[in-house]
């Protein structure tokens, strides 16, 4: 039982981030229909960033959490004005292509302004660990978690109970429609941009920590990223959240009862899984209309 | 309250519109007939903004507006009720009423809460609703939820694209009483796009014609109804 107890934790901590990853991604899908393959070197950005103003600048690590994804907002303002307003409404496979351009372009810029090496970004807690009936806990998963709870639920109030939310929702889900309601959605979309570039640097800070940073950081974070969009259903948040806490649980789980070797394999098989059952995913967005 | 003079509109350089012209009173409601494909849409998209006129000028109290963004055309009071409704499907009654509000809704006397409450007396059907998802409300209280969206902006003038588009026709009449009942009230001024003549032909003050982009007939409904080519088109007579 203490091993499974263990295992779940370290899922949840791994689906946090998943979920923090996922839902960037997916906001700017739902928001203005521009899927962002560059996503991942945003996370890696967030991670060097940190790094950097934490290394070579020693700011305590507060502030680089804060001054990080201030920074990662600001480039999700540069590069929704730079490149996604001219690619909304182009065909998804522009899109796709034009951010898997930048998303190498990123990277190699990455290799060049830090280097091949792994850098590392110590806890907020240092390395001890504390024991809670009988599971060992490292505080930075619990600073994750933690986190996760707050922003998630943060947004989901901010979504579902305030003007702007409704009308970012409004936006998604009938662009047309709400410029007739009068609501600006160059700014809706702006913000949505701004907000999934400030979750990519905080994804990318937060697990920072329990890896090494390299310039592959946040690929491998975005496949299983991607893996939560659609096991949770394409463009719905709600869907981005779950699915990357599903992923994260399930992948612990098996790496620990079945080989740590299948890791990611699993995340793979939970995908055919889902699109076998529910193609659409598990929380699949309302997008038919009625005549 | 709207003059068109002359608008040329249409999509991708190719025109739709050649040389619409048109006159609409303050508190008149205004029918435009025409089949499939005659350019009521694109005249309605071109009116609220969601498309650019090529030429010819639209005047809104005096003022042009031909060049405006959809989100100002709203502020100035036009609403547009979009053909088939294009409600919030993942959005709940009152907040699709929500995501309507602009400055007009909070300066009219009363606020939101009046406009909320003037909208339930005018469709007690969707204050029963309220809070159910866009998508499982059935054609007719779509259409009056797109109504009632376009009111709690508090228009001078609005908009409606083919308001009886499969709808049954006792629910089309329904609606139609609404949107009487709002002009009493109100004093809002209506310009109506429809397939529909007979319909539209009995609560309009004045009907024009259009066809392939162009204006062929005008008249009020009796003189439209009386003419024998009208009636052949549209009245399936």
């Amino acid at each position: 039982m203490d091993t499974f107890l263990q295992v779940a934790l370290s899922g949840v901590t791994m689906g946090c981030i998943y979920a923090f990853v996922a839902l960037g991604f997916t906001l700017t899908i739902a928001a203005a229909g521009v899927v962002n393959f560059a996503y991942s070197e945003w996370v890696t950005y967030g991670g060097f960033i940190g790094v950097t103003l934490v290394s070579v600048f020693g700011l305590p690590l507060w502030l680089a959490l804060l001054l990080t994804v201030l920074i990662c907002t600001a480039m999700g303002y540069l590069f929704q004005w730079i490149v996604f307003t001219p690619l909304e409404g182009k065909h998804f496979l522009t899109t796709v292509t034009a951010t898997i351009g930048i998303a190498v372009t990123m990277q190699a810029l990455a290799t060049l302004i830090w280097g091949p090496y792994a850098l590392t970004l110590p806890t907020f807690f240092g390395t001890g660990v504390i024991d809670i009936g009988g599971i060992s806990v490292f505080p930075h998963n619990m600073l994750i978690i933690a986190a996760a709870v707050i922003l998630i639920g943060g947004l989901q109030i901010w979504l579902t109970g305030t003007d702007m939310g409704l009308r970012l929702q409004a936006t998604a889900q009938d662009p047309t429609a709400a410029r007739l309601m009068g609501i600006r959605i160059r700014h809706m979309r702006t913000f949505a941009y701004c907000l999934s570039a400030a979750l990519a640097g905080l994804a990318g800070f937060l697990v920072a920590p329990l890896f090494v940073v390299t310039t592959t950081m946040g690929f491998g974070l975005m496949l299983k990223g991607l893996a939560a969009t659609i096991v949770g259903g394409w463009g719905s948040l709600k869907g981005a959240v779950f699915g990357g806490l599903i992923i994260g649980i399930v992948e612990a789980l098996g790496a620990s009862y079945v080989s740590s070797e299948y890791k990611d394999g699993i995340s793979f098989v939970i995908i055919i899984a889902v699109l076998l059952w529910r193609p659409r995913g598990l929380f699949p967005e309302r997008i038919a209309e009625k005549l | 309250m709207l003059t068109i003079d002359n608008l040329h509109a249409g999509y991708n350089e190719i025109a739709v519109l050649h040389g619409m012209s048109l006159k609409v009173e303050p508190g008149q409601i205004v029918a435009v007939l025409g089949a499939n494909g005659a350019g009521k849409t694109t005249l309605m998209n071109t009116l609220s903004g969601l498309l650019r006129a090529m030429s010819g000028e639209v005047l809104f109290e005096g003022q042009p507006i031909q060049n405006m963004l959809a989100e100002s055309i709203v502020a100035r009071g036009i609403s547009h009720v979009p053909q088939g409704r294009r409600v919030f499907p993942g959005l709940t009654v009152q907040e699709n009423l929500m995501v309507a509000r602009t400055a007009a809704t909070r300066k009219a006397p009363g606020g939101w809460d009046a406009a909320l409450a003037q909208v339930h007396e005018l469709f007690p059907r969707l204050k029963e609703r309220k809070d159910q998802l866009g998508w499982s409300l059935s054609g007719g209280e779509q259409q009056m939820l797109a109504v009632s969206r376009a009111l709690v902006a508090r228009p001078k003038l609005i908009l409606l694209d083919e308001p009886s588009l499969g709808l049954a026709p006792l629910i089309f009449e329904a609606l139609f009483s609404a949107i009487l009942e709002i002009r009493r009230r109100e004093g809002t001024t209506f310009l109506v796009v429809e397939q529909n003549a007979e319909q539209a032909l009995r609560v309009a003050d004045y009907v024009y014609v259009m066809e392939l982009g162009r204006i062929v007939a005008q008249g009020t409904p009796t003189e439209i109804s009386r003419d024998p080519a009208i009636e052949k088109a549209y009245l399936g007579a």
